[in-house]
């Protein structure tokens, strides 16, 4: 055991060090072209690669239907982690290095987005397959996309070592950040802003092989906590993953494991990495004073109201902040700061707006409308993010009552660990082959 | 019975089978050496990647010497050659250290993957262990309240976030345009039009420092004594040679010696004198003045205004900014000066922009600088230090294909900058003497001369050492202290001696001369089809532009001049020795 912990420390050190090293890997830096006398060399001229081809498109609609129908029947009809872990490292290879992670259904959310505020945008057909392939899959068949095939949830799942619990009622708390991370998305989206989802996306540079240093680092830091805190991006940062955790809760069939035969061994809660298994609930001591009353029902109400307009005056007021992600806010920002003195030098952005002689004037006009639409986007922005805090109240006060454990149906990902450990599902199995061996 | 099932079933998951001990042994050990083994190629890129950092090619101090060198010297064969070399020898380093890299990350990859694949063989199917049942201590009530708590708890940390990020939030941007027009956040939003600014004469030598005007009916003949086309005519000081400038209903002259130095404003309809302002006080000027030679004096330079507000610079480098009240809106010092005839070159404005140039000294004094300052503030927004000689031309802004350029002269070189930073982007080696004409930019070419010797034609869109590859050289009759004009055919320049050429502009060749055998000091002005030319001594010329000399008409005011006409609304306004005057078609005038 000694040379256990010991080896151990020396994989934790390890890790650290490659995902910190990283960013030396994959970053590699730009140099500049020699200085030329005028009329001695003719610059090259910079190649773009040739577009995808179209079939691909096909291709990958195709595959994700398939690995998704695939991950549904390994999930709910064989019930097996080792195929599920297979399909998992396809997905890894298949979305993620060889598609780059693009166009994924959590960034396609974006795409939509965009879509309906901007008439100028169209979205793809892939995209939109992308995007809504998942949620029809989830009504039917829950999680099943989390489980083995976003690239994003795949390596995480297979970094998991010693995953730690955490109690559920800060997991619940937690669970409040997709919906946040999803209400930012859309905010700047719509607003032609930015593609948060895209932009910050934490394991991008590890299938591109390649990304700016902070990016690298955050994905090192996501696998790193992933070790010890199963999937930290999908459980408490994936706005998608809150989508589906809404459809999850009304899917048709999901992951199930003994039913009312459950014999409260908890072994599948402790075995799930994810935090994922619904506990038996506890029992009222004194169940007069059960929480479910007339006076928490109105106070919550009342919280959800003043939470939700709190919210929504607050979140106008970061209209300043947040359009400044916005790149005409930002190039307006940066020129009025200019004109002021308080720069003295400039930017590329500023030189090429200047060379090309654009009417500041115009500028700051159009930099104040993108700021008024931020201003009414935040708001509901701020009031939605109030929503999500009084229905989680809500749902705290309305818990499902149950007497066994069960896997969740908001948040389990179906990554069928828990099959292997439960002991009625063991025995299930068991009683099938010697079925299958008498015939 | 449940209950036993359950205990076996519980005991035998928590059990430690020697297969399952030896698989968690040898995938953690072998995890442990792939992590071993990542961590030294990690510690090696890092060993290797903080050297790179700390000797990066791009910031190698020896190659920025080298390339100071050769803009000092850019004739220098044999520094080409190190500069050459070095710089290969940098990207050799850094191809070296791009493919270290890259077989670090290749060796990385295996590495983790092996790693990752050691610690799913070793924890496949982990042991489970179930000790005690903590939930059985927990009550419905408990656990709603530690979830509302949690939940609140997360709801009052993204209000702290918010709150953070808007207290700390600032803006350069007004809450909207109608404040933004209160506040007058900078002066840029007031600046008047390209329309506006070509409609009056802001600067020396016009909206285009070429001479030429956008007004056409003006009159070919007047007479002071009889009063015919003067409109009005009132005294000036004298001591100042600088051109009058006119914004709208105000003229602005200034005028200097060693005790005062003062900017004046007359009215367009009547002369009168709307106010005059000393500079004084300027914050680090020092009260003892440098002398200035009395063919020079401390006002040669001409003022120039943005339309908002007017500018001043005196021999002694004392700069200003003025409303058109004749309020000082700031000033400054620009350090002491070193030129032996005193600074002439007049001021200009390009948008918010006011720039100076001030060469001084020797070149190898290193005092010569070129500055852009904020015309609302005077702060400075770029300067660029000149590898110059003094020089007394004033420089030019035009813009060509869409870039703005700045034109300078001096010994040994003109330079071609961008206006928005100061990049350099041209030189020309071959000036000398004293640089006193300015340049001009006519038809997509610019026309610089070099004292007493040639007259050279460039083509704008050149870039870097432009000194072979000049559009034409001209060697005939070139001024020396007058700037030339030009149409989209000719180019006219007058010396010193009274030697009027027309050039060819496409080729330089020279059409037509007339000699006039007077001095002048005074550059031409060009008017639709019609030169304007005067005298030291007041002899007035109208030539008409053409292939061959035609005198249209020819007279004397009596007064001496050395400033360069100004003309707004079909009106000349000329600063003699002792008078201003308006002249202008009074017909046409009381029409209006």
């Amino acid at each position: 055991m000694g040379m256990n912990l010991r080896a151990k420390l020396i994989v934790i050190i390890s890790v650290a060090a490659i995902f910190f090293n990283f960013s030396e890997v994959f970053g590699i830096e730009r140099f500049p072209p020699p200085d030329f006398e005028p009329g001695t060399y003719t610059m090259p001229t910079p190649t773009k690669p040739p577009a995808r081809a179209y079939y691909w498109e096909f291709i990958d609609m195709f595959l994700l239907v398939a690995v998704l129908s695939l991950a549904s029947y390994f999930a709910l009809r064989l019930r097996s982690r080792r195929h599920l872990f297979w399909l998992t490292l396809f997905s890894i290879f298949y979305f993620g290095f060889i598609r780059q992670g693009c166009v994924c259904p959590i960034g396609s959310i974006q795409n939509v987005t965009l879509a309906l505020f901007n008439n100028n945008y169209a979205v793809p057909v892939s995209v939109m397959f992308f995007f809504l392939m998942p949620l029809v899959f989830t009504l039917f068949f829950g999680r099943t996309f989390c489980a083995a095939v976003c690239p994003l949830g795949a390596i995480q799942d297979i970094v998991v070592w010693k995953p730690i619990k955490i109690k559920p009622w800060i997991e619940n708390a937690l669970r409040i950040i997709p919906f946040v991370y999803l209400g930012l998305a859309v905010l700047f989206a719509a607003t032609g802003s930015a593609f948060l989802i895209c932009e910050y996306d934490p394991f991008i540079s590890f299938y591109r092989l390649g990304g700016s240093v902070n990016m690298l680092m955050l994905g090192g830091i996501f696998l790193l906590v992933g070790m010890f805190v199963g999937r930290p991006y999908c459980r408490f940062f994936c706005p998608y993953g809150a989508i589906l955790s809404l459809l999850s809760r009304i899917s048709k069939w999901n992951v199930y494991l003994t039913g009312e035969d459950c014999v409260r061994c908890q072994i599948c809660d402790v075995a799930c990495p994810y935090g994922a298994i619904a506990t038996p609930t506890p029992e009222s001591q004194q169940p007069e004073k059960t929480p479910v009353n007339i006076g928490n029902v109105l106070a919550l109400t009342l919280i959800t109201v003043v939470v939700v307009v709190a919210g929504a005056a607050g979140g106008g007021k970061l209209s300043v902040a947040f359009s400044k992600m916005n790149r005409t806010v930002s190039l307006a920002e940066r020129i009025a700061a200019e004109e002021s003195g308080k720069f003295k030098d400039q930017t590329d952005e500023t030189k090429a707006f200047r060379q090309k002689g654009g009417s500041i004037d115009e500028l700051y006009s159009e930099a104040l409308k993108v700021r008024d639409r931020f201003a009414f986007g935040g708001a509901i922005f701020g009031g939605f993010v109030g929503l999500v805090i009084g229905l989680k109240l809500m749902g705290a006060l309305f818990a499902t009552q149950r007497s066994i454990y069960e896997p969740d149906r908001a948040s389990c990902v179906a990554c069928g660990r828990c099959y292997a450990y439960c002991p009625k599902e063991i025995i299930r199995v068991r009683n099938l082959q010697k079925l299958v061996q008498k015939k | 019975m449940n209950k036993e099932n359950t205990n076996a079933q519980s005991k035998s998951a928590c059990a430690v089978s020697n297969p399952q001990q030896i698989r968690q042994d040898i995938g953690l050990k072998t995890a442990a050496i792939a992590g071993i083994f990542c961590a030294l190629i990690a510690v090696m890129m890092l060993i290797s990647h903080i050297y790179f950092k700390a000797n990066h090619p791009l910031n190698s101090h020896q190659i920025a010497q080298l390339k100071q060198r050769l803009v000092d010297a850019p004739n220098d064969e044999s520094l080409k050659i190190q500069i050459r070399k070095l710089d290969l020898e940098l990207r050799a380093a850094h191809e070296r250290h791009i493919r270290f890299v890259k077989l670090g990350k290749n060796l990385l990859i295996a590495g983790g993957i092996l790693f990752v694949a050691s610690i799913q063989f070793a924890f496949w199917k982990r042991r489970i262990c179930i000790l005690k049942n903590k939930n059985k201590t927990q009550t419905a009530e408990s656990e709603f309240y530690r979830s509302a708590g949690a939940i609140l708890l997360i709801g009052l940390c993204l209000a702290t976030v918010g709150f953070v990020i808007v207290k700390n939030t600032t803006t350069e941007l007004p809450s909207s345009m109608e404040a933004m027009k209160k506040t007058a956040v900078s002066a840029i939003e007031y600046l008047p039009s390209y329309e506006d600014f070509i409609r009056q004469w802001p600067r020396f030598r016009g909206p285009f420092g070429d001479g030429t005007a956008v007004y056409t009916n003006l009159p070919i003949k007047w007479d002071v004594e009889s009063g015919l086309n003067l409109l009005w005519k009132v005294a000036v000081p004298s001591n100042g040679f600088n051109s009058p400038i006119v914004w709208k209903e105000r003229v602005f002259i200034s005028a200097g010696t060693a005790h005062k130095r003062e900017v004046f404003c007359y009215s367009v309809e009547d002369g009168r004198l709307l106010w005059q302002k000393a500079i004084e006080n300027v914050p680090g000027s020092p009260q003892k003045v440098p002398e200035i030679p009395d063919y020079t004096g401390y006002a040669a330079a001409t003022m120039a205004t943005d339309g908002i507000r007017v500018f001043v610079i005196f021999a002694n480098n004392d700069l200003a900014a003025l409303d058109f009240n004749g309020n000082i809106v700031w000033s400054k010092y620009l350090g002491e000066p070193k030129n032996p005839h005193g600074h002439a070159a007049s001021l200009v404005t390009y948008k918010n922009m006011l720039l100076v140039q001030l060469d001084q000294g020797e070149a190898e004094d290193k005092l010569s600088k070129l500055y852009a300052f904020d015309t609302a503030t005077g702060k400075t927004i770029w300067q660029k230090p000149r590898p110059v000689s003094s020089s007394w031309a004033t420089p030019l802004v035009f813009e060509h294909q869409g870039l703005a350029q700045i034109a300078t002269l001096s010994v040994p070189y003109a330079i071609g900058y961008s206006v928005t930073d100061g990049t350099e982007l041209w030189r020309y080696e071959g000036l000398s003497g004293e640089v006193t004409p300015s340049p001009i930019y006519s038809n997509g070419r610019l026309f610089i001369i070099s004292p007493s010797d040639k007259m050279i034609a460039i083509n704008p869109q050149s870039r870097g050492d432009i000194t072979k590859s000049v559009l034409w050289t001209s060697e005939e009759n070139v001024p020396d202290v007058t700037s030339p004009t030009a149409t989209k055919d000719y180019v006219f320049s007058i010396t010193t001696m009274g030697v009027l050429t027309c050039l060819n502009a496409e080729n330089g060749k020279k059409v037509w001369e007339k000699n006039y055998e007077k001095d002048f000091h005074s550059s031409p002005t060009l008017i639709g089809d019609k030169l304007y030319l005067i005298s030291q001594n007041g002899d007035v010329y109208v030539v008409k532009v053409s292939d061959k000399y035609e005198e249209i008409s020819a007279f004397k005011m009596g007064d001496k001049f050395h400033a360069s006409p100004a003309v707004s609304n079909d009106k000349f306004y000329l600063r003699g020795e002792k008078y201003l005057y308006c002249i202008g078609n009074k017909t046409v005038v009381a029409s209006k």
